[in-house]
């Protein structure tokens, strides 16, 4: 080798090739002593970049592994030799177990004890996370090097792994629990102590968990093998899974729900500052979770079922309580079933409770209002007494609907102020009123009669505010009626008569009234309700225009009649509600009552000049409806002095006063006679010859024989012996006023009613099929029952024959060759 | 302190061969003086509110926990207080290899001027080695020897200390500290491959570096497949070769994954070199096709790229 640089090279080479190994040991030997004085804490004086450049230089000669080798052995050794024994020193009695699993010592030692071996082990973790540290730091480049391209985990994860396996994981001794569940234990044993109410070194338990959660269940590192989640968590569930279900069964036997609401609640705030405080963040929603599970998912229906439950609490308005019980359950689910059927229940029960009252009522009643169909004819007392029954029975009507409306408001108000207007509940809320009120068949009736009464005494004297709460709590039940047709059909029929007697207190609120309802259900419900007030304007015109029409003949005859008119459209009125029960429906042709001239000129000159404003319109005069102010002259009442009274009687009553003005004196006519002269049915002829004749202060006329009854063959004299204390009086006739229908009245509005389906049925299913010309059959019945749905709950039997009869008459037919049943529309 | 001056041992005086280029010492020289300036600014050598002592060997350099523990991982372990030595006086020494340059230097010894131009590049983000001459003639030798136009070397060609300075790099964990020392390595070894210079970098490379740090290794690698012709009869390259473990595996891996038709020396990238002339300065260079660096098909050497704005 004559180049003298070439075999330098090969000089130096070979050397550092054979003295790799004895350099191994060594710089080993140098770095495993820095090792032991950096775990002894005497690091101090130990020089960086020494030993990184040793463990470098090993690293470089392909040692890595050897080295990586040298140093976990190194650590094992440590801490098998050194920091385990330091460790079970503290294990002291009061921790052990005995053979039944329990301790015999008392909390205090077992508290003290506990925190000695927590501190410990929290020592040796901390003195084990910083001396690996310094380690790593010496070991970077073998971190760097061999462990990335060897994929082996860091020295630091080895280490870890190490105090895992040799301290946590291997026995105390033989036939013994690891250190670790030794601490799991612990860590229980000192939460339950905290659970308890005493107090416990939360930050101490912290570190140990720190550790845990450090340390993974293999040297993988899988982040969620953490040794926490592995052993302990699980552990912690469990045992606070158990420990609460049995609290929570305790608790319910022992207190009141309100008492148990506040304990859960406080159970879970306190779960989670414990998590915060003295265990891992990452537990709070577990904990939360079993807490929830035991406390109140499980328990919810046997707190809401309670003797001091959900019920207790509505009767007793403990809306805090509830807001409680509310709290809990939103806590676990957000749909709150057991508190939504909890709250259903009550509403429905109080409800049914409601209807029930108000059938019981009108039951009570039922028995003489049904007599007085048969006692029709029974004058004066049993009258009396049987308009008292119907008049308690509209009484009962107006508590329904107050009850209801009560029950509403209240609902509404716990809902407000405990459920914090929750979505779900307060629908729940609604679904069940609204099902109180459909099960209660009278409800349109009733809701009907609770405007009618307010429209006509109520609303007296009342601010422009309080009409306005009247009017709204109307509308809030209306809402929930689905059977908007059969109230339609009530209203119109109170409503009628409020207007042609007189007898609303203000249209303004009547209008006003109609104006919600408009808004409320639609254009369509309210326009023969308008038409009718409509009609009462034109009447008014058309009264005053005959009026002038008449002054404008000339001839100021003072003894004319002068007329007050009504000019009704038939098809808006429900005129039938005149009509007295009693009225048989073979006079329904009504037979024209035969007027005196007097009388008659008027009505003919009226029937002249409306023809002459609208041609081809037929008036038909309801003389049962009208009323009439008569001045009467009685010579003998009194001394001597002829008396006059003026007197408002209904129109038959006026026609038959007449007869006897050109009666002679002492004369008498017989009840046939009359009927004969004046042709008025019957049973209105007796009612007011019974108002005329029997009644105490209006005994106008004298019967002969004296009898409540009138009948065939009675005779009538003008009773010139008529006193009365008024100058002005009213002739009442039995039934005015709006009341509870009796039970023949209803079937018959019932009937009726079910008829205006039946068109209203046909004209939806007729207006379906033009539009789709073919349709199935299930389609149809949905899309009907939807049409329909804004005035009443059609039933589908009825839609079903309703479909016959279309097809019968040939407006519809069936598709035979279709898979489903199926119609056309046949033009 | 001591003040750092520039003195590469084995430094050659670079022999003027063309007229109109300046000398490579002058380069040097002026660039050293301005670069020193700016470090003056930095306060290298001054050594104003320094915080740590690095030292090593006959240098000692004042310098700035902020500058060097951001830049190194190393340095920041080192300082951590509370730990090591070091974190308590603030004085890094780092062991230097021995003045003589004996061979049996302790692989994990530090070359003081290589500590020195690590810490220049720590401050200033660039090092200059100092200059080594290389005959043209024997860059021009083998297989470009019919080379037209024939390649001049240019920059430092200093393999060595490059080796050294990407050794360093993967010491003291400075990432970026690698990257510019293989960049320059592999300028250098494209002129110098065809010196004793270059053998010794060759087993530098191979001795300070880990097995898996392929960056350096592959240079080498490359470089001697690309001259085979030339360095494989070579007594000291061959003794070299032998002597390193897993050298001989690179070469052979290397030379299949080479094609065996290029001419001269290639790009690390895509393996196509080729000698091409510079529309400039009318000088042949060493340029590849994947130098997408050049517009209309005008090609730039690197020192008349910078002036064309590449």
């Amino acid at each position: 080798m004559l180049i003298v640089p070439a075999g330098r090279m090969a000089n130096g080479y070979k050397k550092g090739l054979n003295g790799a190994d004895v350099d191994f040991e060594k710089t080993w030997g140098i770095l495993e002593k820095a090792f032991q004085e950096i775990h002894t804490k005497n690091a101090s004086a130990l020089s960086f970049e020494e030993l990184y450049r040793n463990a470098y230089k090993i690293v470089l000669k392909k040692k890595g592994e050897e080295l990586y080798n040298k140093v976990a052995q190194f650590e094992e050794n440590w801490l098998g030799n050194n920091v385990r024994t330091g460790i079970v020193k503290h294990l002291t009695a009061p921790l052990m177990l005995d053979g039944t699993g329990r301790t015999l010592n008392t909390q205090a030692e077992r508290r003290e004890a506990g925190e000695k071996f927590l501190k410990s082990l929290k020592g040796a973790w901390e003195d084990h996370q910083v001396c690996m540290g310094m380690l790593t730091d010496v070991l970077m480049y073998m971190d760097r090097v061999y462990c990335t391209d060897h994929r082996q985990p860091s020295i630091f994860a080895k280490s870890m792994g190490l105090f895992r396996d040799q301290i946590l994981r291997t026995p105390v001794r033989p036939d013994s629990p690891t250190l670790l569940e030794i601490l799991t234990r612990i860590i229980l044993d000192q939460i339950q102590m905290d659970r308890d109410g005493e107090a416990i070194d939360q930050f101490l338990i912290k570190s140990n968990v720190y550790m845990l959660e450090g340390l993974y269940d293999s040297d993988q590192e899988v982040e969620d093998e953490k040794l926490y989640l592995r052993s302990f968590e699980r552990v912690f569930l469990q045992s606070s899974a158990a420990f609460y279900r049995e609290e929570g069964e305790r608790l319910l036997k022992e207190s009141d729900a309100g008492t148990y609401c506040r304990h859960a609640k406080r159970r879970i705030d306190e779960e989670n500052d414990r998590c915060r405080s003295t265990l891992s963040e990452a537990t709070t929603p577990k904990i939360q979770r079993v807490v929830e599970d035991e406390l109140i998912r499980h328990k919810m229906k046997g707190l809401i079922e309670m003797e001091t439950g959900v019920s207790f609490m509505v009767e007793n308005d403990k809306l805090h309580e509830l807001s409680l019980v509310f709290d809990l359950e939103a806590r676990v689910n957000p749909q709150k079933p057991e508190l939504t059927k909890a709250m259903q229940k009550l509403i429905v029960e109080m409800g049914t409770n409601i209807n029930r009252n108000a059938v019981a009522a009108s039951q009570a009643t039922a028995q003489p209002a049904a007599a007085e169909d048969a006692a029709d004819d029974a004058p004066g007392k049993s009258k009396a007494g049987s308009a008292k029954a119907i008049n308690q029975q509209t009484v009962a009507a107006l508590k329904w609907v107050e009850d209801i409306l009560g029950l509403k408001d209240r609902f509404d108000n716990i809902c407000k102020a405990s459920f914090a207007a929750d979505q779900t509940v307060s629908t729940a809320i609604n679904r069940s009123m609204a099902d109180i009120i459909n099960a209660f068949s009278r409800g349109s009736e009733y809701i009907s009669l609770f405007i009618d009464d307010n429209m006509k005494k109520g609303i007296k004297n009342k601010s422009e505010a309080e009409i306005d709460a009247t009017l709204e709590k109307a509308i809030t039940i209306l809402r929930y009626l689905s059977d908007k047709d059969i109230f339609e059909t009530y209203y119109k029929k109170h409503l009628c008569k409020r207007l042609l007697l007189n007898k609303s207190h203000s249209i303004a609120v009547e209008k006003q009234m109609i104006t919600r309802m408009k808004i409320e259900l639609g254009n369509s419900f309210t326009l023969k309700l308008e038409a009718m007030f409509k009609d009462m304007t034109l009447s008014e015109d058309l009264a005053n225009g005959y009026r002038n029409h008449v002054r404008k003949l000339g001839d100021a005859d003072p003894k004319r009649v002068d007329l007050g008119i009504n000019v009704l459209t038939a098809m808006t009125w429900p005129l039938e509600a005149f009509k007295s029960a009693s009225e048989q429906e073979g006079q329904e042709s009504r037979a024209q009552v035969i007027y005196p001239p007097s009388i008659d000129r008027v009505r003919l000159g009226f029937e002249r000049y409306y023809s002459e404003k609208h041609s081809g319109r037929k008036l038909t005069w309801q003389t049962n409806m009208g009323d009439a102010d008569i001045k009467g002259t009685f010579p003998k009442s009194k001394g001597d002095k002829p008396r006059t009274h003026d007197m408002n009687c209904s129109t038959y009553a006026m026609l038959i006063l007449l007869l006897f003005n050109d009666l002679p004196d002492g004369q008498s006519i017989s009840l046939e006679e009359i009927q004969v002269r004046t042709n008025i049915p019957m049973n209105d002829l007796k009612r007011n010859l019974q108002s005329l004749s029997v009644a105490q202060k209006t005994r106008l006329l004298v019967k002969e024989p004296m009898s409540r009854e009138i009948n065939a063959g009675d005779r009538f004299s003008f009773n010139e012996n008529f006193k009365s204390e008024f100058t002005r009086f009213k002739i009442g006739v039995v039934s005015a006023g709006n009341k509870v229908e009796g039970d023949k009245e209803r079937k018959e509005t019932e009937k009726k009613n079910n008829d205006s389906r039946g068109f209203a049925i046909e004209a939806a299913v007729v207006r379906i099929m033009k539009q789709r010309k073919d349709l199935a059959h299930a389609q149809l019945l949905t899309e009907t029952i939807t049409q329909l749905s804004a005035q009443f709950k059609p039933d589908v039997n009825m839609i079903k024959k309703r479909i016959e009869s279309l097809i019968e008459r040939e407006y519809l037919e069936r598709i035979e060759e279709a898979p489903v049943p199926s119609y056309r529309y046949l033009a | 302190m001591q003040l750092i001056h520039v003195t590469a041992r084995g430094q050659k005086l670079p022999v003027d061969d063309h007229a109109d280029r300046r000398s490579v010492n002058d380069t040097v020289k002026s660039r050293d003086e301005q670069r020193y300036s700016v470090d003056e600014i930095m306060s290298i050598k001054t050594g104003v509110y320094s915080d740590l002592t690095i030292k090593c060997g006959k240098y000692m350099f004042e310098v700035h926990k902020v500058i060097v523990c951001t830049r190194s991982e190393y340095f920041a372990t080192a300082c951590k207080p509370g730990a090591f030595k070091e974190g308590q006086t603030g004085v890094i020494e780092l062991l230097a290899a021995s003045e003589s340059d004996g061979t049996d230097e302790d692989p994990s010894a530090d070359d003081p001027e290589a500590v020195k131009s690590m810490i220049e590049f720590l401050y200033g983000h660039d090092y200059e080695a100092s200059a080594i001459f290389v005959d043209p003639g024997k860059v021009n030798e083998g297989k470009l020897k019919n080379a037209k136009p024939p390649l001049i070397p240019c920059g430092d060609c200093n393999t060595v200390m490059h080796a050294k300075m990407y050794a360093l790099g993967s010491k003291y964990h400075i990432g970026s500290l690698k990257a510019v020392a293989l960049a320059k390595f592999m300028e250098a070894a494209s002129y110098a491959w065809n010196t004793s210079d270059f053998v010794e970098a060759m087993r530098l490379a191979y001795s300070t570096t880990p097995d898996e740090d392929k960056g350096i290794r592959d240079i080498v690698a490359q470089t001697i497949v690309d001259h085979q012709d030339v360095l494989l009869p070579r007594m000291e390259v061959e003794t070299t070769v032998r002597g390193i473990s897993g050298l001989a595996y690179d070469l052979l891996k290397q030379k299949g994954s080479t094609k065996p038709d290029v001419e001269g020396p290639s790009c690390n990238t895509c393996g196509g070199a080729q000698v091409r002339t510079c529309w400039h300065c009318r000088k042949g260079f060493v340029g590849c096709s994947c130098d997408t660096t050049h517009s209309n098909g005008n090609y730039y050497c690197k020192q008349c790229k910078k002036s064309h704005g590449y």
